[in-house]
């Protein structure tokens, strides 16, 4: 290869780059209140399938008698563990439409990874320890983030074209079509932003009462 | 119900049943019980008088633990064991100080799988109460049962039914024809308990309870003639206390509570309540109310 073939490749290679990066763009989301509070642990995806394969094998841990993370989005197809790091037994179980599924008391990593092959949110219990919730959104795409403690997520990388974006929050009420957005990406960053209406429900409650009366 | 009966019962569920149900498969020992709760409360008549003139109020500090170990049978089934430590100590009345140490056995099931499966719980304990005026000191058992189930995601209610026995000792007879064993008791208590989550950090509980049978109060002894005259008293004897005397009656009191908790983390928080006592024994009326705040931790 001479001078002249090596400067060939470089030009072509720069214009490749510099085309491709031109051609993919962010959108930043940001997922707020009716009270314009940012809402954390939104699940924040482009409606589409995706022929990507599934996600490698997740993890939803128990911690000081805690799920861990709280929200999980995953693709359709993709399998999660549940290990136990607490030193005591858990009873994890789903009664989602989704799934449904019951890992009987154990402690360690003593099952296989549980496989979420249908769309939609599943909500996961123990049930010994009552305040114990988690949830897993499964989707077929494979661009979706969770929304942080500031309500923010970016779905980076994405090329140009007209997208449907879709939020999905544990305690929100209706349909999650009904809070669609459409939007156009062309070479810039975007920005979006889903006001939507959380029902007030909290986890059971944990911290102890002052009361003669037992509950362990 | 005799002492010795009591400590039977006590130790047969105790002691006896938890070999054979322990047989279940895959039960074990799990988590450690640590629960602190130090607490200052303000009290309106501490004697619980019925009569106006000789009503006393003091506060209190507090502190209550609770050491012990659950073990899981299943996962709808587990026990307690835990061992109670209590300690008071009054402002004013420097003779009501007292500190309790105690045993407390509980087995809870649960009718199924699922968040909003009612669940079901006996309770049984035995503890010491050993108060600085020796009078008042006496050793008392408990047995409960409760049921209960979450309604909503933030609601849940609790039945409570309580029989409690109380042994005290015989102290001075001051009147020839009445036993002196004031703090021989007996009663029963049904409560229903509500609790509602506010917010991801306040919890409000709300109770009823109803309690039957023996109470005792303490009065002046120039009230204790009016007392003697309108109703019947199974027991009285001096008391060192508010320097009259105390007396054990058959009667019904209404208790009302209302508690306000504040979580500081998963295992800590602040706790608020209220407590207002009514109580009736033929024509005499009895009102008193106890206003707490505590901190309270659980391991």
């Amino acid at each position: 290869m001479n001078l002249a073939d090596i400067s060939k490749l470089l030009g072509i290679s720069f214009i490749t780059v510099f085309f491709q990066s031109s051609f993919a763009a962010n959108l930043q989301v940001k997922v707020v209140d009716n009270n314009s509070e940012p809402v954390e642990f939104a699940v924040i995806y482009i409606n589409e399938s995706s022929k990507n394969q599934a996600d490698n094998t997740l993890i939803i841990d128990q911690v000081d008698k805690e799920f861990i993370p709280y929200v999980t989005a995953v693709r359709r197809g993709s399998s999660i563990n549940f290990p136990n790091n607490d030193d005591i037994r858990h009873q994890v179980y789903s009664f989602s439409k989704s799934k449904q599924f019951e890992l009987p008391l154990y402690s360690g990593n003593e099952f296989r990874p549980v496989v979420f092959n249908e769309s939609g949110a599943v909500a996961l219990a123990c049930n010994i320890h009552d305040w114990m919730k988690a949830y897993v959104y499964v989707v077929d795409t494979d661009k979706f983030v969770i929304s942080d403690k500031d309500g923010q997520g970016v779905l980076a990388d994405l090329s140009n074209g007209q997208y449907e974006v879709l939020v999905w929050h544990p305690t929100q009420g209706g349909n999650v079509q009904s809070s669609a957005q459409k939007i156009t990406v062309a070479d810039s960053d975007k920005q979006l932003t889903f006001a939507i209406n959380p029902k007030k429900q909290f986890k059971p409650w944990r911290a102890p009462k002052s009361t003669n009366r037992r509950g362990y | 119900m005799k002492l010795r009966i009591k400590k039977v019962i006590f130790s047969l569920i105790t002691f006896q049943l938890f070999p054979v149900i322990s047989q279940a498969e895959n039960s074990q020992w799990v988590e450690w019980i640590a629960d602190v709760e130090v607490a200052h409360a303000q009290v309106n008549n501490i004697n619980y008088s019925a009569f106006s003139n000789d009503k006393n109020d003091d506060n209190y500090l507090s502190l209550k633990a609770a050491f012990g170990r659950v073990y899981q049978f299943s996962g709808n089934t587990r026990m307690h064991v835990a061992l109670d430590l209590s300690s008071k100590n009054y402002n004013r009345f420097s003779l009501m100080d007292s500190n309790e140490t105690g045993i407390n056995f509980g087995l809870r099931h649960k009718f199924g799988l699922g968040h909003y499966i009612p669940y079901l719980q006996i309770n049984t304990s035995y503890r010491h109460l050993e108060v600085d005026a020796k009078s008042w000191s006496n050793d008392a058992f408990d047995l409960a049962l409760e049921v209960g189930k979450h309604f909503t995601h933030n609601l849940s209610f609790a039945a409570n039914l309580t029989y409690t026995s109380q042994n005290g000792d015989a102290w001075q007879a001051i009147i020839p024809e009445l036993s002196s064993e004031v703090f021989d008791q007996t009663f029963w208590r049904a409560e229903f308990f509500a609790d509602y989550i506010l917010s991801q950090d306040w919890l409000l509980s709300l109770s009823y309870g109803r309690q039957e049978g023996d109470f005792n109060s303490a009065c002046t002894v120039e009230n204790v003639g009016k007392v003697l005259d309108t109703m019947q008293v199974k027991a009285i004897t001096s008391d060192p206390i508010f320097g009259g005397c105390v007396y054990k009656l058959d009667g019904s009191n209404n208790i009302y509570t209302s508690n306000l908790s504040y979580a500081l983390s998963n295992h800590s928080a602040l706790n608020l309540s209220a407590k207002f006592y009514q109580g009736k024994a033929n024509s005499l009326d009895y009102h008193g109310s106890n206003i707490q705040v505590s901190y309270n931790y659980r391991y």
